[in-house]
Order: C-alpha cells, then structure tokens, then sequence
C-alpha cells in the first residue's frame, strides 16, 4: 500500500504537523508538571516508613 | 452553546493529534482523584468552631466521615445512571457537566463552612462533587480506546492512573493551602474549598475544550484492526441495555469488586494494620503514614503498568495474574508479617498487592471493549462501577469488623488480621474462578447491521 493510498482510507491519520507536537508537549508538561510534585511531597513521607 | 459541546464540532481534523487526547483525560482525572485525599480536610472540620482545639458546637468526625461516602455513592450512581447520556452527548458536554459538578461541588461546601450548615456541605461535596467524580470518572474512557484502538489498555490506564495520581496532588495542595489561609479565628477550610473548586473547574474545562472525538473512519496511520485471531477480541458491539443481559457483565461486575474489596479495606486501614502487626517494633504513626504514602504510589503505578501490559499479553490472562498472585500474597502476608515479623517483605507484599488493586480498574475498561465492542464502553463502564460502590462498603467492613470480632476474642493485635486476610485470599480464588468463566459473548446479543446504523444516525440527530 503506498501512502496515498493509505492517506486516502485514512483521512484523520496522524499527519500532524510540528506545531501540534508542540501543543502535545506543552499539555502533557501542565498535567505532568503538578503530577511530580505530588510524586515528590508523598516520596518525602514514605522515607519515614524505613527511618521511623 | 450546545453546539460548542455537541459532538459534530469536536470530531477531530487531520491535523488533530490523538495525544492530546491522554492528558485531556488527566486534566479530569487528576482534579476528581483528590477525592481519595479528601480525610485531610476530616480533623480541621470538627474544629471549625473551636478552632485549635473541637467545641461542644463542632461537628463529630463520625458526622464528617459522611461526606466522602456520600460522594462515593454518587459517583457510583451517577456513573451508572448517566452512562447511556454520556455516549450521546460525547466527552465535552460529560467533562464540562463534570467540572460543574466538582469545582461547584467545592463552592457550596465552602458556604456550608462558612455558615456551619453541614447538609449544604454533604450536598455540595457530597453529592454535587459526587456527581461530578461519577461523570469525570467515565467521561474520556470511550473515547481513549476510540483513539487508541492499538493499545486500549495503555491509553484508559493513562487516565485512569491520573485518579490514584489524584490524591497524591490533593493532600499536599490541601494542607499548604489550609496553612496559607489559617489565622487565630479561622482554620481555613473554607477559602482552601473556594480555591480548590476554581482550580479544579479551569483544569478540568481545559482538558473538555481540548479533547476531541476521532471521525468514524478514522484509525492510526499504518494500523488495521486484526484479523479475527483472538476471540477474546470482538468487532461486534453490544447495546448498552443488553450488555446487562449477558451473563460476561456479571462476571466482570464479581471480578471488579472482589478485586476493589480486597484492596480498599487494605489502603483504609493500612496506618493502623502495620502498626499494630509490628507492634514490637514500635512503627510510629509517621512511618505509618509513610506506608499508606507508599501503598498510594503503587497504587498509581500499577494503573498503567498492568494496563500497558494486558495490550501484550490480554486482559484474561491479566486478571489471571490479579486473582493468582494477589490470593497467594494475602495468604502469605500473616507468614510474613506476625510470623517472620519482616517488616520489608510484609511492605513488598501489599505494595505489590496495591499495584493489582489500581491495575483492576485500569483494565477493567479495556476487558469491556474487548468483549462488548468500543460503541457503548463508556456507558456499560459506568454501570459496571456500581461493583466500586459495593467494594467500598465491603471491603472497609469485612477489615474492620473481624479486626474487632477478632480482638474482642482475645485474639493478640498482631494476629488480629490473619483471617481477614484469608478471607481475602478466599474473594480472589472467586474472582479467578469468574475470569475463568468468561467467554467471548453470544452473537445473539450482537448489535445488527441495521441497529447500528440506526445508532449511528440518532447520535448524528442528536448532535
């Protein structure tokens, strides 16, 4: 199958553009971002579970 | 303005990038998963009136515990109630309904708060913030496996990871917020309660405003749906109100809730289980409170990890290992900890265990759109989560009950979990024998050709 052929029985395929990748960038950093600190403020209270 | 939520105006172009659509789903997510945190707000509402220490006038804690079930109750019941809704009016108008609900949940309890009127906070957090959990909860769950036909289980357990992420962002965001709006009158809740519902709506109308649906042709580049190799795997769908009918619903109704009993009554009563099954060796409550940080931790992990891992080696077999290594683990766990008295692999044991427990809802959405087809997953998933509503009662009761049945006959703390741990053990061995008895569903129950369509038009109408 060339990529014609392919394009056309797959109109909303992934032909995105590099600004779209830059948005998925962008988005994924705004709900990763807070998900770290979370990661991070509950990793300083299981330290106490090995040092008492 | 119906029209901006209406699913016409979000199908996506070709210029759409269907990895947007994972972290529009954390966007919801993470705001709604602060319910699992919400016991931190428990201690400084029995003393609103009091302030440093509780008042005769204050609320009881027993009155305040209320609110989080009831919030639970609602999430079950509204996810089940408005699951046929949610297919219709597609993903935005469910996640914009559900940022309502939860960010206007937040609003009302402050002005319970701040008027001492506990019914407006059981309304608002209760069950305005529990409709909105329900709806937030189910939202993108349909329209990830439609965008990630290749890998199912990976992109709901994205998602649904983002809800054990959740609380791991909402305690430490509630206390620093309770500190920075505390003062000598005041221990703050209700400001942290305004703040936090303005959050929560804007970050939850983001990820609405960002998704998208994938246009009925559509599928990834260079990807073509499998010849009918795993039987395991349907390309028929299922009617949400048949689904109910088959006999594979009911089996993954058991399998969803066993698997949440035996994990929910673990992460409740975690601080005091290791406490006292290592009463020897004097585990503070800080320590404590680390082993609940860390069963939470692996409980988000093991959301992704096992749903990334049942897109290689199926959902079955996955649910296989759920029932087999977790029943064996909780038989194990007495051995380990009042027995050896091995703090390290009593801890190994239940983050493991944890990791099964987040797993089991990860994949449980993916098992759904195997067997029932991708057209009405989102809205059987909501019914399937009337097991969650179950499991919460079930699981706290049969930990804390025989814990106190136990002790009251004399039994040593420390040995006062072994039967309630095999007790577990016994659920699992149930929830293996009811994965074992799924089989792909009857082709009687198969939507036709002509029903399909028929689907396929009322929802273009609608829209």
């Amino acid at each position: 199958m060339t990529a014609e052929d392919q394009a056309e029985q797959n109109p909303g395929g992934e032909a995105q553009s590099s600004t779209s990748w830059v948005l998925v960038i962008a988005f994924w950093a705004y709900v990763t971002i807070p998900l770290a600190w979370g990661v991070y403020e509950t990793l300083g209270g299981v330290t106490a579970l090995f040092t008492g | 303005m119906s029209g901006f939520f209406s699913k016409d105006r979000i199908t996506a172009g070709h210029e759409y990038n269907r990895w947007l659509v994972p972290p529009a789903a954390l966007a919801i997510h993470l705001c709604i998963g602060q319910a699992y945190a919400f016991s931190v707000f428990n201690d400084p509402l029995t003393r609103i009136v009091g302030v440093s220490e509780s008042a005769s006038a204050d609320w009881s804690l027993s009155t305040v515990g209320w609110i989080f079930s009831i919030a639970i109750v609602f999430l079950g019941l509204s996810a089940a109630v408005f699951g046929a809704w949610v297919e219709r009016v597609g993903p935005r108008m469910t996640m914009f309904t559900s940022a309502c609900c939860f960010g206007g949940g937040f609003l009302v309890s402050a002005l319970g708060v701040w008027t001492h009127q506990l019914w407006l906070v059981y309304l608002g957090y209760g069950v305005l913030g529990g409709i909105g959990l329900g709806l937030g909860y189910i939202s993108p769950v349909g329209t990830l496996i439609r965008w990630f036909p290749d890998r199912r289980g990976m992109a709901t357990g994205m998602a649904i990871m983002g809800f054990g992420g959740g609380a791991l962002i909402g305690a430490p965001l509630s206390v620093n917020l309770m500190e920075l709006f505390s003062t000598e009158s005041s221990v703050g809740v209700a400001p942290t309660f305004i703040t936090m519902g303005l959050i929560y709506f804007a970050s939850m109308c983001l990820g609405a405003f960002v998704v998208r649906v994938p246009a009925a042709d559509w599928r990834p580049s260079g990807w073509a749906p499998p010849a009918q190799s795993n039987r395991m795997v349907s390309s028929n769908n299922v009617h949400i109100d048949t689904a109910l009918k088959t006999p594979q619903f009911w089996l993954l109704w058991v399998i969803l809730c066993f698997n949440v009993t035996a994990g929910i009554g673990v992460l409740g009563q975690a601080s005091v289980m290791i406490q006292e099954t290592f009463s020897g060796a004097q585990i503070t409550a800080a320590a404590a409170g680390g082993f609940v940080a860390l069963l939470s931790i692996f409980n988000m992990v093991g959301r992704f990890f096992w749903a990334s891992t049942s897109d290689y080696i199926g959902r079955r077999p996955t649910y296989f290992i759920f029932f087999g290594l977790g029943a064996a683990l909780y038989i194990l766990i007495p051995i380990v900890g009042s027995g050896l008295g091995s703090l390290l692999l009593f801890v190994a044991a239940f983050s493991i265990i944890l990791t099964m427990y987040g797993g089991g809802f990860a994949t449980i959405p993916a098992y759904l759109a195997d067997l029932f087809g991708t057209r009405y997953v989102g809205g059987i998933h909501g019914r399937l989560l009337t097991a969650w509503a179950v499991a919460g009662v079930l699981g706290p009761v049969l930990v804390n009950y025989i814990r106190e049945f136990q002790i009251n006959a004399g039994v040593e703390p420390a040995n006062a979990y072994n039967v309630t741990m095999f007790i577990m053990a016994g659920l699992l061995i149930i929830g293996f024998i009811c994965n074992f008895l799924v089989k792909p569903v009857d082709s009687k129950y198969h939507m036709k050709e002509e029903e399909e369509s028929q689907a396929a038009a009322g929802k273009a109408a609608k829209a």
